[in-house]
């Protein structure tokens, strides 16, 4: 089935630069325009809320963020991850903000009229209003008529159509992700409940666009709309499926692009809930709530949901995935993630590893990705450090993606995180020290690995965005993910065997 | 002995009303100047600040424990790393203390002789001793500016001959400590004058250790549960016999008030775990007394925690953000520590600076009117301040 799309008065722009199209899938490199609001100066006339915009190249991730926040890093630490945009790999990234840990904030919010980001203290982020944490695992059977239920720390919270334009025009996103009824398990749910669910996504939708089209008038905002499909209308029947997406977007000339959820598992195992009930009113506790790095990734079922959607909005897929399944994404044409994974990983004492990674990479050089300005002082610093420390080379050995930094291997490696990296951690820590940081449950051992793991991503997406642009066909990025999937056995294998039990520093 | 020390006091203004005065410590990882407070990292790292931050907030030195570096990584390993301003990447000065008071305070088994500190190991529960001679060997490894003698630390609640006891044997562990150390032309150890309660116990220990010509001199056992008539009498007693060309160390003291109270009565150097534990709790710390950003009243209070602190917390974050972040995200334990580090910096730079343009006097009258606003000053800081020639009306 085609699609004529017609872009009415789409205040984002989402353009798509190049396409490499083969039997596999469409691997693009996009530019998408991102407002960030700023109050009105005192002097220009009280309604005019100034809107500059910032230019990003996809594929490109969002900071994830917790309660608005993203996790262990302050704005101080921020900008020495991102020192300025000249001085990245390119860009500052925009930051994801999910409603169900700040829903509390719509209070304060409608008061406070600078909306969500200089609350939060990012206010030179774009800010993507999402509803979930992609972090957080989602509970069966609270979604009805009035509206979904949003899960967090402070349990469950319901979320009407009302509510969620209440605040929309509160938090002031760039971007926001419409409310959608995710709440269809396959294996639970009959054709009566997923009929519910898309009749749901259509009125939601529509309720939504409305309410914003009278309060644009009134107020110039403009937020753009990402509509939600989910992965389980798709398992359960494709037909209906696929007419309900199309039917969204050829009723709302207002949406910029779409959501694909539900691909990273968002529901609470089975067990894990009936643990959950046994133990509580219904709050829930601890570790059966948090959502897991996701190894495995249902391409058959991506394609499926890709298949009707029109090339030029830009699809966001949420949930910390492994870096060879974004790079699978990306070579199938999604364009947006977030940094769930650097969060996650964060916990885990994980440290992404490039190294063996541009080892696979052969055409990417440095000079086609560039690096940070920093680099040569970087570099110079960490020549001056290897002149005073040899660091050991055992610990080298077996080394994937990922490293863990609880290993008692690091207790005396001198030696950064990565050799290759000059980030802030690598040019000033070592292993060493992060490990003590993380068998002493010091604060700082989470914040030195988020810095370098968030770097890390940001230069894996320059690489990918640079593949694509050296015409990488799908099939050449689809091996290359399949090799550091490769490496990344290898070395989980080294962890079963050595692994002690992962602790979650508390505050 | 005495003539090797790495450390230079100069002092740059006194109060002429007051005993306070404002110097220039210089120690060989640069100058510092007094008087200062001191942050403590207790296991090598500040409550989630990076070394980066900490220079930001003007703050050049801060405090290791020996007892938890000893333990975790180790003399070992800090050995290898290079001690622990390589191992932390800190390129300021760092003061470690003996491991004696943590020992006592943690370990409930820790008992005393005349050898060192007997204890069971917490990790495999086998019999330790830690001797004078041990600690300033752990010390000497970690390599801080200044390393503190191991004293007989008994409860300042504690009456009776163990007092006299405890403050006798502290001089004889000061002579082991002084004969175990290997670099006194790069660390700096610093005695502590104990004697409890007792002025006269407090004079002859401060006399005797004076005449070991050490760099400095620590007040100890103090800010343990004593009444603050007692507290401030104490330190008013050592500060009127230690040398006034050397520095002076009050040590656990650091709420704003005992700051000022005792920097009139002239004690240079502070340290305390509690700006930097109180941010965990939600705890902000102000010029008009503490605020906890847990209370509802904050929800919508759109202004910064101090309109005046330029910390990159109030520059960027509102109370009614941090009252829904305080006590669950780790961040707000950061922006908080940020704060309060910066409120204690600015604290001690308002009274150097009153110290040096002669407005101390004027500058404490109106410290303590700020946090009492209905003049009910505590009697305890109104006779401290009086007996230095500073009257609160
Ligand atoms: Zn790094
Ligand atoms: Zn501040």
């Amino acid at each position: 089935m085609q699609l004529s799309f017609v872009v009415f008065k789409t205040m984002k722009k989402f353009c798509v630069e190049k396409t490499l199209k083969t039997s596999v899938g469409s691997t693009r490199l996009g530019h998408l325009e991102l407002p960030l609001f700023t109050k009105a100066e005192e002097g220009n006339d009280g309604s005019s809320n100034g809107r500059s915009k910032i230019d990003y190249a996809t594929p490109m991730y969002f900071l994830h963020t917790q309660t608005g926040s993203i996790p262990h890093i302050t704005a101080e630490v921020l900008k020495l991850i991102y020192p300025t945009a000249s001085d990245t790999s390119g860009q500052i990234p925009p930051v994801q903000i999910s409603l169900d840990a700040t829903a509390k904030f719509i209070e304060p919010l409608s008061k406070f009229e600078n909306g969500v980001g200089k609350f939060v203290g990012l206010s030179e982020h774009p800010i993507f209003l999402t509803i979930h944490d992609p972090l957080y695992l989602l509970r069966s059977g609270h979604n009805d008529k009035f509206g979904i239920a949003l899960w967090s720390r402070h349990g469950r919270r319901p979320l009407s159509p009302k509510q969620f334009h209440e605040a929309v025009t509160a938090f002031k996103p760039s971007i926001s992700q419409i409310l959608s009824d995710y709440d269809v398990n396959p294996e639970i749910s009959g054709m009566k409940r997923l009929k519910k669910s898309l009749e749901r996504a259509e009125e939601y939708t529509s309720y939504v666009i409305k309410q914003e089209e009278t309060t644009e008038r009134e107020k110039k905002k403009n937020t753009g709309f990402f509509i939600t499909i989910e992965a389980s209308w798709f398992l359960m029947d494709e037909g209906l499926a696929t007419k309900a997406v199309l039917r969204l977007l050829e009723s709302q000339h207002q949406i910029e692009g779409v959501v694909l959820a539900g691909l990273s598992d968002r529901f609470v195992k089975k067990k894990q809930e009936d643990e959950v009930k046994k133990d509580s009113n219904g709050k829930g506790s601890g570790d059966s709530e948090r959502m897991d790095i996701c190894e495995t990734l249902d391409i058959e079922l991506l394609d499926k949901m890709l298949q009707n959607l029109p090339a030029n909005l830009p699809k966001y897929v949420p949930g910390p995935f492994k870096l060879p399944e974004m790079m699978d994404l990306v070579a199938r044409g999604v364009d947006l993630f977030d940094s769930s994974l650097a969060s996650r990983m964060a916990d885990y004492a994980e440290a992404l590893l490039l190294d063996s990674v541009e080892a696979i990479l052969p055409s990417i050089s440095t000079t086609m990705v560039a690096m940070p300005s920093s680099l040569s002082e970087g570099l110079a610093e960490r020549a001056d450090k290897a002149e005073r420390q040899e660091p050991p080379s055992n610990s080298e050995e077996g080394e994937g993606a990922v490293i863990s930094l609880k290993d008692k291997k690091y207790f005396d490696d001198f030696g950064p995180l990565s050799r290759f990296c000059t980030c802030y951690t690598c040019r000033k820590h070592t292993r060493s020290y992060i490990h003590h940081l993380y068998a002493t449950d010091e604060l700082l051992g989470p914040v030195l690995i988020q810095i370098h793991n968030l770097s890390t991503l940001d230069r894996f997406f320059s690489i990918m965005r640079a593949l694509v642009k050296e015409n990488d066909s799908p099939e050449s990025l689809l091996e290359k993910s399949a090799l550091m999937r490769n490496l990344l056995k290898a070395r989980i294998l080294i962890k079963i065997e050595k692994e002690d039990k992962v602790a979650v520093p508390s505050v | 002995m005495g003539s090797k020390s790495a450390l230079t006091f100069k002092v740059l203004a006194e109060c002429p009303v007051t005993k306070a005065r404002a110097s220039l410590m210089t120690l060989p990882h640069g100058a510092v100047e007094t008087p200062v407070f001191m942050p403590v990292g207790t296991q090598g790292s500040l409550k989630g600040l990076l070394p980066e931050q900490l220079e930001k907030l003007e703050c050049k030195l801060i405090l290791g424990n020996t007892y938890h570096l000893g333990n975790r990584p180790g003399t070992d390993l800090m050995k290898k790393a290079g001690g622990l301003h390589n191992f932390m990447h800190w390129s300021h000065d760092l003061l470690t203390d003996s491991g004696g008071f943590q020992m006592v305070s943690l370990l409930e088994l820790a008992e005393i002789t005349e050898e060192g500190v007997k204890f069971k190991s917490p990790y495999d529960g086998s019999e330790c001793m830690l001797t004078p001679e041990h600690s300033i060997q752990i010390q000497n490894t970690i390599g801080a500016d200044i390393i503190m003698q191991l004293d007989d630390v008994v409860s300042s609640t504690t009456t009776g001959p163990r007092v006299k006891e405890a403050m006798e044997r502290t001089i004889r562990w000061l002579d082991r400590c002084m004969a175990a150390h290997q670099f006194p032309e790069k660390q700096n150890l610093f005695p502590i004058v104990q004697g409890g309660l007792d002025p006269e116990l407090r004079k002859e220990c401060a006399k005797e250790l004076i005449k070991r010509d050490t760099p400095g001199f620590a007040i100890g056992g103090l800010s343990g549960g004593e009444s603050k008539d007692d507290f401030w009498r104490m330190v008013h007693i050592s500060t009127d016999i230690l040398p006034k060309n050397k520095p002076r160390y009050l040590m656990g003291v650091g709420f704003a008030e005992d700051l000022v109270v005792c920097c009139a009565l002239g004690v240079d150097m502070y340290d305390c775990v509690f700006p930097t534990r109180t941010a965990r709790f939600g705890c902000a710390l102000t010029f008009t007394g503490q605020i906890n950003l847990k209370q509802q009243k904050y929800k919508e209070d759109f202004s910064p925690i101090d309109p005046e602190c330029t910390c990159s917390t109030c520059t960027n974050y509102t109370r009614a953000y941090l009252q829904k972040i305080v006590t669950h995200e780790t961040v707000a334990c950061h922006l908080l520590t940020v704060h309060n580090v910066r409120f204690q910096m600015r604290l001690m730079e308002r009274i150097r600076s009153n110290i040096k343009t002669g407005t101390f006097v004027e500058f404490v009258k109106s410290f303590m009117l700020g946090i009492y606003p209905d003049k009910k000053y505590p009697t305890w800081s109104k006779d401290a301040l009086e007996a230095v020639g500073i009257t609160l009306s």
